[in-house]
């Protein structure tokens, strides 16, 4: 009770704040974890979403654009000139590299997610390749961007084929 | 000076209630007592209350109504419009509500930046106003997807995406906004409740924005103590009588476009239901955000090595009114000069060759179009220090006055081509107007604040 000895009891005060306040902030913070964490998208009924895709219908230089969690798909049926014109910019300087053999598993076929890599819209098919009327983006007979603000190509998605005429994407 | 003691009300109720919670004492002293100076103020701040508390009102009881799922939705807006009774009334408020709003906003917000309003003590009267307008603006956002049309929807796919622009966090971000992969029920439940919820925080806001004005008022900013000028006014009659008029005036605008051109300012395209694979041509905010999506748009460059040096040579020309050190004209004009050379090699560059210009990016142009939509709320904030001349009203100032002008055709210009399809010219207007809008904040003003003599004060 002296209280000429309270300069040590002052500085274990401060301390015992310090330590009492410190704490209180990483409660806090822990208690916003689940919070926030509450928030990321419910995964459990679309983790194993697929689609079947028959090749038949689609002739050459014709496409078909179809749904696959959420996003639209296009599987291109290309022709041999469109194969060409691809595997010939592999060699030009493009802004994400990669040659046409890497974004496909049989080149006359070409599966895409059609969603721009900028900011989402839908490009749509211009000529041999595909152009975003958002923002100005070309993309290539591989679906590589070639010009415009969108900074990668256009994504391709997991997919197998099941004999000669069925796709499954995912 | 009227003076501070608790008042004595005559109404024994009152009274009784006021000694133990002076809320009629305070409500007196502010809002009918108040001492103001006869000058100020044309009645925007009463404009601004009023279509505020008219969208909050109108909202709650369109709340009662709306339903955020994607099945359902779209159905829950028009049957508010066709078979509610008086939805039809409420739904018209609401939307044009929010117009007329963010028009009494921004002509605030003007008159703030023109009369110096901003100016010390009262920063902070300006920065809780522009956050509140950053608020806004998140809030009409919102409120423009949950109708579930076309356009808003396709806004809520592109503006998320720009969200994936923030280092590290982003691509989180826009997942945890919208609850998936693409626009669905879960996007609308969360833009429901932050269209619900934020208002309340905006209405705190705006007590503290008048709270420190009120402070801020008996301060002596510049020559001047507002409560120590001999020909102050009661509050009420005269500021409320005065700002009732343009309040009506104002109303009556108001109005008429809600009953009679009640889809002038809705984009056709959202009263078409959304549909994730067809992209309609036209995506567009309403007018009142069109330019911060004009911006969006105007930077559709990356940043590489030749911008970037540029805009570090832009900054050396202007280094000296930031330090308020000597300023050398010769040095100034070649240091600015040879930065636009630079800015103009860099961005042709990458416009007219892919490579290799258009694949060595320091900041990609994704991330420095969200950038430049972030700087444009920075700026404003920053607008305190960046406009540091000492005379406080704007009007006194002639070349502030024709750069103000400059400022406004900036807006409009970035508006204009937030509208337009993204091609050619429309896009080169908006990058001219996002040229002007930072080159005002960031370059004219601190070398007006050099340059400019002190006007009439």
């Amino acid at each position: 009770m002296a209280l000429k000895d309270d300069k040590p009891d002052d500085e274990r005060r401060d301390f015992l704040m310090l330590l009492a306040g410190a704490m209180g902030l990483v409660g806090g913070t822990a208690a916003m974890w689940p919070l926030f964490g509450s928030l990321a998208p419910v995964r459990s009924y679309d983790e194993s979403a697929f689609v079947t895709v028959d090749l038949a219908a689609i002739p050459a230089g014709r496409s078909r654009t179809v749904v696959w969690k959420g996003r639209p798909v296009t599987v291109r049926h290309r022709t041999p000139e469109e194969i060409a014109q691809a595997r010939a910019e592999d060699t030009g300087a493009l802004r994400d590299p990669q040659t046409d053999r890497e974004r496909t598993v049989r080149p006359e076929w070409l599966v895409v997610v059609s969603v721009c890599t900028h900011l989402g819209c839908i490009p749509t098919e211009r000529g041999e390749g595909w152009f975003c009327s958002c923002h100005g983006s070309a993309f290539d007979a591989s679906g590589r961007v070639v010009s415009g603000p969108a900074p990668a190509n256009l994504a391709v998605p997991p997919y197998e084929f099941i004999g000669d005429t069925l796709l499954r994407i995912g | 000076m009227i003076d501070m003691e608790p008042d004595r009300f005559k109404n024994p109720l009152v009274r009784w209630i006021d000694e133990r919670l002076p809320a009629f004492s305070i409500f007196r002293r502010h809002y009918i007592d108040h001492p103001t100076p006869r000058y100020f103020n044309k009645g925007w701040n009463l404009i601004v209350s009023v279509m505020l508390m008219i969208v909050i009102v109108s909202g709650l009881f369109l709340a009662v109504h709306y339903v955020p799922h994607e099945d359902h939705a779209f159905e829950a807006v028009e049957r508010i419009r066709r078979d509610v009774r008086w939805g039809w009334l409420i739904h018209t408020l609401h939307a044009n509500g929010a117009s007329f709003l963010f028009l009494a906003m921004y002509v605030h917000m003007g008159r703030g930046m023109l009369y110096g309003a901003f100016k010390t003590p009262r920063e902070l009267v300006w920065i809780v106003g522009v956050l509140v307008l950053f608020l806004m603006v998140t809030i009409s956002f919102t409120g423009y997807v949950l109708p579930f049309g076309q356009t808003g929807g396709w806004a809520a796919i592109v503006i998320t995406n720009a969200l994936t622009a923030i280092p590290f966090v982003g691509e989180g971000l826009r997942l945890a906004v919208l609850g998936g992969d693409g626009v669905g029920t879960a996007t609308l439940m969360r833009f429901y409740v932050w269209h619900f919820a934020v208002p309340f925080l905006v209405l705190l806001l705006v007590f503290l924005h008048i709270w420190s004005l009120r402070v801020c008022l008996g301060k002596k900013d510049g020559s001047r103590n507002h409560y120590e000028d001999p020909r102050l006014v009661p509050f009420h009659p005269y500021h409320t009588i005065k700002g009732s008029l343009w309040l009506c005036g104002f109303l009556i605008a108001f109005t008429i476009v809600a009953f009679f051109f009640p889809d002038l300012t809705v984009s056709p395209g959202n009263r078409v239901p959304f549909d994730p694979l067809h992209m309609p041509d036209r995506i567009a905010p309403e007018w009142y955000l069109l330019p911060f999506y004009g911006m969006l748009r105007a930077v559709n460059f990356g940043i590489n090595p030749y911008i970037a040096l540029s805009l570090v040579l832009f900054a050396a020309a202007l280094r000296p009114f930031y330090t308020r050190g000597a300023f050398r004209a010769g040095r100034a004009a070649g240091l600015a000069g040879g930065a636009t050379l630079l800015f103009a090699f860099g961005y042709l560059g990458q416009t007219l060759f892919a490579a290799p210009f258009g694949v060595l990016f320091l900041v990609s142009a994704k991330s420095a179009g969200a950038a430049a939509f972030a700087g444009m709320f920075a700026v404003l904030l920053l607008l305190p220090w960046l406009d540091r001349h000492p005379v406080r009203n704007g009007r006194a100032r002639p070349w502030f006055g024709a750069g103000m002008v400059l400022f406004a055709a900036a807006l409009v210009a970035l508006g204009v081509s937030g509208a337009m399809p993204a091609t050619a010219p429309w896009v080169a207007l908006g990058q001219v107007g996002a040229a002007v809008y930072f080159l005002w904040f960031l370059a004219i003003l601190p070398v007006l604040n050099r340059f400019e003599r002190g006007g009439r004060e």
